[in-house]
């Protein structure tokens, strides 16, 4: 016996999962009708389960195994995982930034000297200072007396060798 | 997703992934190496793919289209007509002539296979795997509509050929 129109559709609609309750009612009031459609509604309910107690076969093993080789046994393959990618290029980044920032800074100075130290330093300073005047004073007043005295007086004095004076 | 994540995924849809390929190809050497092929295509996408849902309804695409590049290659023709239209039978006697039983398992595999390659697809991604509709419409590249028709006609399809089988086996 066959389905009629209207009620294949509500029967089909009840097997899509999105029926509504009044459409519940109308379909149950319906099959209880229409022989034809009760029939349909039976053979899709077996049909359904049927379908859904289809055994699933199994993936055997060495398509497994295979898969496996394939990706997560591969070589390096773990290296190449997202989060653990993502560490390493933090930690990398991390670390030469670090080198950076120490090469351009370069060694840590060591602590600057106490205001006892720097007064000390500056009397040594000014000790060497007045040292190297006085020195310097002595060797410009040797350096003249003997100039004058070797080079210039002669001239001066009139005693120029013959044959340097002027016709 | 990360490689833990892509482990546990693969041991839980691998069966699944194989059984859709296999229904789809029909020869289960021509599935084992397409659930490979899928499963390992995972593996290539894992940073674009979520766990869980998501995981489950990527891999069951990839094999559909990985099947169906097969099924072309291969030149496999062996449905009828998908444009046949629907013509329903009156089919007798009585409803019990589908109560499930030793045949059942058996004469549903049949009467799947007699199916076009797509309406296989959808009676398999809605009625075994239990995707949404509009999942199914997004992988088969239908429209609701058309996918809930199809359905329908695919359905009432099973259950004439069951019924056929079982009256004259």
């Amino acid at each position: 016996m066959n389905a009629c129109d209207v009620g294949r559709e509500r029967v089909h609609a009840h097997f899509d999962e999105t029926p509504d309750a009044a459409a519940s009612d109308d379909l149950r009031l319906h099959l209880q009708a229409c022989p034809g459609c009760r029939e349909l509604f039976d053979d899709l309910a077996v049909l359904r389960d049927t379908l859904r107690a289809r055994p699933r076969p199994e993936l055997p093993a060495h398509d497994l195994e295979a898969v496996w080789e394939r990706t997560v046994r591969r070589p390096g393959a773990r290296w190449f995982d997202g989060r653990k990618r993502a560490a390493a290029a933090a930690v990398l980044v991390t670390g030469v930034s670090l080198s950076t920032l120490w090469l351009l800074r370069g060694p840590s100075a060591p602590p600057g000297p106490t205001a006892a130290e720097m007064a000390r330093a500056e009397a040594q300073a000014d000790l060497v200072l007045s040292y190297t005047a006085r020195a310097l004073s002595a060797t410009r007043k040797a350096a003249t007396r003997d100039v004058v005295g070797a080079k210039v007086s002669p001239a001066v004095r009139g005693n120029m060798p013959r044959d340097m004076r002027r016709p | 997703m990360t490689t833990v994540e892509y482990e546990s995924a693969v041991r839980e849809h691998k069966d699944r992934v194989y059984g859709y390929a296999r229904s789809l190809l029909r020869d289960s050497e021509d599935a084992r190496d397409a659930a490979q092929e899928c499963l390992v295509k995972l593996w290539q996408h894992k940073d674009h793919v979520e766990p869980g849902i998501g995981c489950r309804n990527w891999l069951l695409r990839a094999a559909h289209n990985l099947c169906i590049d097969r099924i072309r290659r291969r030149n496999v023709r062996a449905e009828i007509d998908p444009e046949e239209s629907f013509e329903p039978v009156d089919v007798r006697p009585g409803p019990e002539r589908l109560a499930a039983g030793r045949h059942a398992a058996g004469l549903l595999e049949r009467a799947l296979m007699g199916l076009t390659e797509r309406d296989r697809a959808i009676v398999l991604l809605r009625e075994v795997e239990g995707l949404p509709y509009e999942e199914i419409a997004s992988i088969l590249g239908m429209n609701l509509g058309t996918l809930k028709a199809t359905l329908h006609r695919a359905r009432e399809r099973l259950r004439r050929d069951l019924v056929r089988q079982e009256v004259t086996p």
